[in-house]
């Protein structure tokens, strides 16, 4: 008995995907019959998926960046710029006391709690970057940034392995470097990235020195002693970066140079105005001859931050009415395609059939062309990694595969969305108009 | 006035050849009102079409007027259509956006005249059909007969030689149906050619000749003596 | 004749409201992102008021030194040094074809405070010439010289933004305002510059001498010294003169001598538009950056992106139309049978979709005239001015013609082919 109900039940199934295959087939002779009018549709549904991928994979793009952790933070932390009014800033004697003076006098004020240097600030895209192929036999791009050893404290850095610069290494006989866990994952997989030699990057080290203000400078080694888990500082929309932080300390006149910026961590009230006008006096009567920018960089991220989106929220908005356009005209197409068949729908009813097996006819054809559409929509959309194509462009438009793969299939999910939907609701309206309207109509 | 020579319609599809006429020989005299008549399917709508030079034979020739229409060009047509032509639908194929005067001022559109000559002449076939009170109206604002006689002034607006009309009583009642064929039989009378496809023989009765068509051939031709001449 | 299309149009576009406003929505809302990408475009690429002669002005905003093996190269904004040593020799060299030349600083962000308010703003210094090049008007008082700038007077142009912020709108003239600890005399305020504008726009103008590093050496020790953050500008007496000023300019550029020829030995530069400018910075070509001009790629791409956004809303009108063209099959017909002939039949589809295109152009216009306002007040561009001025209106009407034209033709044809017989039959069964 068991047997004969598998047996039944195997061979209903078997029937119906007869059936369904049939029916597909008779949807597929439907739609080609009428290929000149559905070419149109076609067309219209394979632009608006093109539209839809590019759109998706910008959002998986920014989304995934996003939900990363941005490695620092920017909370309470004021960003002093300082335009030294020189492009050839080293570790003499003058700029030393300078510096240190500043750093001396900023702590003394009672609202702050950490203060330390660096080449740059966070969310300006200002950037040092080297990069080479001579460690793993790929480019990585670096970016680099001189930063004292209070950094870490003052931004909240996360060390995860070794530790961060500190008085030891001032006795060391190479310049000590802090490296992303990602690019010590990149460069040196699972082992133990500390103690690994990062610069000069020429395994045999052939290179003894380099060229600076006319002078021939002896190189020295720059070797990992920490790693920490991320500096993402171009913000969170930004793709991670490999990052490699070098010392910036007088005893490495060699290698480092002194500090062009300061992060000023403060308690809640030092985040005032009044606080802000008191650091600008302070600091232009200490160092006359220097101009000073100060902001928070709460603000810098926020401008950062709108600067990266707004593009991407006008073209959000072009594309978003591309396809609610599309979407609209496919409603007026399916309508009319409806309505045309409304005596029909009128006429089977009356017999006694249902209206149902018409529109799911209506739904099928739209469906069948989308699937076309899509089909190819998406060969053509994947050509734009496949071929490299946004290289020729100077966008940030790095992006993996695997984002155009997920914004593609985001893309197929939204448009069957929109072809179901536009495709229900003339069938919808048609059904509480027939039949007698529809037999009336003529 | 119209003569139609050794005439054969054949419609095509993939698999199937139909042979909707098959060497059909015919001529309508001028001044004349000839009635076709014959079951469904019989090809008489495609006998009307193709005296209207809505379609084009697959062999023989229509020659209206003396001339052998064969190759014209579109627009060629067109104006043929327009200026000897006049059409009348079953249906009554009036435009539903328009209102009377405007669906019969139609055809003098496509002629280059001015619209006080336009409105004129539209004034004049529509008081032809009795309608000068409804000149106004939108098509669906009227009956069946009265939407039929705004067809019937679009015809004749234009004051062609020749009259086609498929089945235009289908759609009316019996006293309607009368009062058009009334009217399309006095203008017979004051000249125009009229060829009138029908099912109803008492119709056909009414006019001068009557063909029956079947599959695609003429069978019979009748001539009714006792009627208008 | 056209009175009867109109009414038909009128007609058919009232019977199906439906359709009308998908049509409608569809014109429109394309109509207006071509009428404010237009209105950028045009605002950002057109000589407009205070830079009223670029068109026959060559800027140069873009700079590069190259090492010997090419490796190596900074790029930048220029070194003052550069452009008043080597640059300048053009104006004597080119025999009267330059009018004016001008170095100036790009700007930079400045903050002072006024009684415990922070005062942002846009900070550019220029040498006395800078004036005669940009059309500047003023509310108040006058421009500073050359005299100012070589003097090293500490004076200030402000706007009347600043004069808002500093003196509460009122005559600023012969006042003071401090920032980077120094005091500055006003003596003049000008209208806002939008920012679009990239030579003009600043919030203060101070001489260049008062820039607390000494810019004008006359030695320089350090191949750095040869960049900087500095522009220039040369007004041509004509247009005629720009190929013999790009030679000069290429000639002087090469002229210039390295304190280290070791690490860079040769100085790029490129005289450019705003639009020349952006073509060249999306288009980044790095061996031809400063030789090629990127312009024309610019522009097919921007042609290119154009049709591709009319693309989609034309083939929807067109399917639109295309699929209604069934329910006025008895209309078509009716007028095939009376002598419309395929022509005719084309024109009158042609005028109803131009009306339709009209009506959605005039309300796209509408939107674009409300989009355009809000971009300006929403300030993401300082004193930016988008308008839709009788440019970019020309424009919009055109494209709003070729849209009508393009989406039309199409369905017109289809509906002239249409069989009479069967259109009349189609109706009825």
């Amino acid at each position: 008995m068991i047997g004969r109900n598998d047996c039944k039940s195997t061979f209903n199934l078997f029937e119906k995907a007869l059936t369904i295959t049939s029916m597909i087939q008779h949807l597929f002779k439907l739609v080609w019959n009428r290929r000149k009018e559905n070419l149109l549709t076609a067309i219209q549904i394979f632009a608006a998926f093109l539209v839809l991928s590019l759109l998706l994979t910008q959002a998986v793009h920014y989304w995934n960046n996003y939900r990363q952790p941005l490695g620092f933070e920017y909370k309470n932390i004021w960003g002093v710029v300082i335009d030294t009014k020189t492009s050839q800033f080293v570790w003499n004697k003058e700029n030393r006391e300078k510096i240190e003076g500043l750093f001396r006098e900023i702590k003394t004020f009672p609202e702050v709690k950490e203060v330390a240097g660096s080449m740059m600030l966070p969310f300006l895209n200002w950037n040092w970057q080297s990069g080479d192929s001579s460690i793993i036999g790929k480019f990585l791009n670096i970016e680099r940034d001189f930063v004292t050893d209070d950094y870490a404290r003052t931004m909240g850095l996360i060390v995860t392995q070794g530790e961060w610069f500190n008085e030891t290494h001032n006795a060391v006989n190479y310049t000590p470097a802090v490296i992303n866990e990602r690019l010590a994952k990149a460069y040196f997989g699972d082992e133990n990235p500390i103690g690994k030699r990062i610069f000069p990057r020429f395994p045999k080290g052939d290179e003894k020195s380099y060229t600076r203000n006319n002078e021939v400078m002896p190189l020295r080694e720059e070797r990992v002693v920490g790693v920490v888990s991320d500096y993402r500082k171009f913000g969170e929309l930004s793709n991670p970066p490999y990052f490699a932080f070098r010392r910036s300390a007088p005893s490495d006149t060699l290698m480092s140079e002194p500090p062009r910026a300061i992060v000023i961590k403060v308690s809640e009230t030092g985040m005032s105005g009044a606080f802000e006008e008191k650091l600008v006096k302070r600091l232009e009567q200490l160092a006359p001859d220097w101009s000073f920018k100060v902001g928070r960089l709460e603000k810098m991220r926020d401008k950062q931050l709108r600067d990266t989106i707004l593009p991407l929220i006008a073209f959000g908005i072009v594309g978003g009415f591309l396809i609610l356009m599309v979407a609209l005209g496919l409603v007026g197409v399916v309508w009319q395609n409806v309505t045309r068949r409304t005596r029909e729908i009128g006429l089977r009813r009356a017999i006694g059939s249902t209206a149902a097996v018409i529109y799911a006819q209506v739904l099928g054809e739209l469906l069948i062309i989308t699937t076309l559409s899509i089909v190819l929509g998406a060969i053509i959309f994947l050509q734009i990694p496949l071929l490299k194509l946004t290289e020729a462009i100077d966008w940030s438009w790095k992006m993996q595969f695997e984002t155009y793969l997920y914004g593609l299939g985001l893309a197929v999910g939204f448009i069957y969305l929109i072809a179901i939907l536009c495709a229900l609701y003339p069938s919808k309206m048609a059904t509480t108009v027939a039949p007698v309207e529809a037999l009336r109509y003529e | 006035m119209l003569r139609l020579e050794n005439v054969q319609k054949v419609y095509r599809t993939d698999t199937i050849e139909t042979v909707a006429l098959s060497r059909i020989n015919l001529n309508v005299k001028e001044g004349e009102f000839v009635s076709i008549m014959g079951p469904s399917g019989s090809g008489k709508s495609t006998l009307l079409n193709l005296m209207g030079l809505l379609d084009e034979p697959t062999s023989g020739a229509i020659v209206l007027n003396g001339k052998a229409i064969l190759s014209f060009k579109d627009g060629d047509l067109a104006r043929l259509r327009n200026e000897e032509i006049g059409f009348i639908f079953q249906t009554f194929h009036l435009i539903s956006d328009l209102n009377a005067i405007d669906n019969v001022e139609i055809p003098l559109l496509y002629r280059k005249m001015n619209a006080a000559e336009r409105k004129k002449h539209c004034q004049a076939a529509l008081e032809r059909v009795g309608l000068a009170s409804r000149m106004k109206h939108f098509p669906s604002q009227m009956s069946g007969g009265q939407q039929q006689r705004v067809a019937i002034a679009r015809a004749i607006v234009g004051k062609p030689a020749l009259l086609l009309a498929d089945e235009p009583t289908g759609n009316l009642d019996s006293q309607m149906s009368q009062e058009i064929l009334a009217i399309l039989k006095e203008l017979n009378q004051e000249g125009t050619t009229i060829v009138m496809v029908t099912h109803d023989p008492r119709m056909a009765q009414q006019t001068q000749r009557t063909i029956r068509i079947f599959d695609g051939r003429v069978v019979t031709e009748t001539q009714h003596s006792g009627a208008v001449a | 004749m056209l009175k009867n299309y109109l009414l038909i149009a009128y007609k058919v576009l009232m019977r199906r409201k439906f359709f009308t406003f998908i049509s409608l929505f569809g014109i429109s809302f394309t109509l207006m992102i071509l009428v404010v990408a237009t209105a950028f475009l045009d605002n950002s690429f057109t000589p407009q008021k205070p830079e009223s002669k670029f068109d026959r002005a060559l800027w140069m905003p873009r700079w590069r030194m190259r090492s010997p093996d090419g490796n190596s190269n900074w790029n930048s904004s220029g070194g003052f040094y550069t452009m008043d040593k080597y640059v300048r020799r053009i104006v004597k060299r080119t025999n009267g074809a330059v009018e004016e030349f001008a170095i100036f600083s790009n700007t930079s962000q400045v903050a002072t405070f006024l009684s415990g308010e922070k005062i942002e703003f846009q900070l550019r210094r220029t040498e006395g010439a800078y004036w005669n090049i940009v059309d500047m008007e003023f509310v108040e008082g006058a421009p500073f010289t050359t005299k100012d700038d070589l003097d090293r007077n500490f004076v200030a142009v402000i706007n009347e933004a600043m004069r808002n912020k500093f003196f509460k709108g009122e005559p600023a003239l012969g006042k003071q305002i401090t920032f980077d600890g120094q005091n500055y005399r006003i003596v003049g305020v000008v209208k806002n510059v939008p920012e679009t504008r990239r030579v003009a726009f600043a919030d203060v103008w101070t001489p260049i001498s008062t820039d607390k590093q000494k810019v004008r050496k006359t030695t320089i020790v350090n191949n750095s010294d040869l960049m900087g953050e500095y522009e220039c500008i040369v007004l041509a007496r004509s247009k005629e003169d720009f190929e013999v000023i790009r030679d000069a300019v290429k000639q002087a550029v090469s002229e210039v001598e390295f304190p280290d020829p070791k690490s860079f030995n040769k100085m790029e530069t490129m005289a450019h538009n705003y639009f020349s400018l952006a073509a060249n910075q999306f288009f980044f070509d790095w061996e031809n950056h400063y030789s090629q001009d990127q312009s024309p790629k610019l522009f097919s791409m921007i042609l290119f992106c154009a049709l591709f956004f009319m693309f989609l809303p034309t083939i929807n009108l067109v399917n639109l139309n295309v699929s209604r063209m069934m329910e006025r099959a008895s209309e078509i017909g009716v007028r095939k049978s009376f002598g419309a002939s395929g022509q005719t039949l084309i024109a009158q589809f042609l005028v109803e979709n131009l009306v339709l295109t009209f009506i959605g152009g005039i309300i796209g216009l509408l939107l674009s005239v409300i989009v355009l306002k809000y971009l300006n007040e929403s300030g993401l561009w300082a004193y930016s001015n988008f308008s839709l001025n009788w440019r970019v209106f020309i424009y919009g009407f055109l494209l709003m013609i070729v849209f009508g034209v393009l989406s039309g033709v199409y369905p017109a044809w289809r509906m002239s082919k249409l069989n009479p017989i069967f259109a009349l039959k189609g109706a009825t069964k």
